[in-house]
């Protein structure tokens, strides 16, 4: 591709708009929500699964839900860690991490594995407290924003001795490098 | 006494087998303890304040502040290197939130310029940015795009509530 197609691109795509593109607003199906906030989605790698955070009881609650019916799978083993902050799926959702907290009012982040039901709260490392987090989809990687020692910083864990990778359909485990669906 | 001296050792043998296990129930409840990524940490302490991180393949995008402006970086988690994005950190703008997909061509970036806030959508092949309006009208905030890149989730403000839009990319 020349320079001069490029730019001749770059220009009609800035500033196009964006008529036709298909867009819904993602119900509350199964609860009865409406006028409520619904905050911070999370998205699964092909989209089956959307994570988002909505107010129930007074408390901010993760709500799991597949795509595009909205049917709500409740998680109950993540009730008790309420508040709950910034979730993130991995590619075909068995994976759910988010931020909790304990009774302490102390913040936890936390893994839990929907295929086989286990929760795994992460001890870290150092005196970070974290804020907003982004998993890997292949659940490799983990990215934590937050303030440690006065300063707003990104840090990134290797999570590849804690849980096995979740990989796009049609990707065998083992299979490295970039996973990109077929 | 044979059979005492025996005893001794099995004494200090599980002794040494409790404190172990007691070491591993501490440990589970404290939470398991996962590794840093050294080098990249590295990398993103000389970038600056860094917030709002998106990871997904081998990318990273996230916001940092260098030189008191904030900016969008994308840096490639395997050798660390921030890759460029030429034309999309505009010095009039402020970028609120990023998104990255697995194969790294496209960012979803909300930011706020001259007062207003816009979601947009990065193409790093094109170099270039379409702008995606809030249809019915409304404040963009967090942004999220899936891993395959076809579609973006969008916390808006809208009527006084917080709600998501789902976006397909075309």
């Amino acid at each position: 591709m020349t320079p001069l197609t490029l730019l001749a691109i770059n220009l009609v795509l800035v500033g196009c708009g964006d008529f036709g593109l298909h867009r819904r607003r993602a119900g509350p199906a199964g609860l009865a929500l409406g006028g409520q906030d619904r905050e911070q989605p999370a998205l699964s790698g092909q989209g089956e699964w959307l994570a988002s955070v909505v107010e129930r009881n007074g408390r901010q609650s993760m709500m799991m839900q597949t795509q595009p019916l909205g049917t709500e799978v409740p998680l109950p083993s993540l009730r008790r860690f309420e508040p709950h902050d910034s979730p993130s799926l991995s590619w075909n959702g068995r994976y759910v991490a988010l931020l909790g907290q304990e009774g302490g009012g102390r913040r936890r982040v936390l893994i839990l594995d929907r295929a086989s039901g286990r929760l795994l709260p992460l001890q870290l490392p150092g005196d970070l407290q974290p804020e907003q987090l982004s998993l890997a989809p292949d659940g490799r990687r983990l990215a934590l924003a937050g303030i440690s020692r006065g300063r707003r910083l990104v840090q990134v864990f290797d999570l590849a001795n804690l849980i096995e990778p979740d990989l796009p359909r049609g990707l065998a485990i083992g299979t490295l490098a970039n996973p990109t669906p077929p | 006494m044979i059979r005492g001296g025996w005893s001794l050792k099995g004494l200090r043998l599980g002794l040494l087998a409790g404190s172990m296990g007691a070491l591993t129930s501490l440990t589970g409840c404290m939470g398991s303890l996962p590794q840093p990524v050294l080098p990249l940490d590295r990398r993103l302490e000389e970038l600056g304040p860094s917030r709002a991180p998106s990871l997904a393949g081998p990318w990273l995008a996230l916001i940092s502040n260098r030189g008191g402006r904030d900016q969008v970086v994308l840096l490639n988690v395997e050798d660390q290197r921030p890759v460029p994005l030429p034309g999309l950190n505009r010095p009039d703008a402020q970028p609120l939130s990023v998104g990255v997909e697995a194969k790294g061509e496209r960012l979803a970036v909300v930011r706020q310029v001259e007062g207003r806030t816009e979601l947009l959508i990065y193409r790093r092949r094109l170099m270039g940015s379409q702008l995606i309006a809030m249809n019915p009208p409304g404040v963009p905030r967090r942004v999220m795009l899936r891993a395959d890149g076809r579609e973006l989730a969008v916390e808006v403000s809208r009527d006084g509530h917080w709600q998501v839009d789902l976006i397909e990319i075309p």
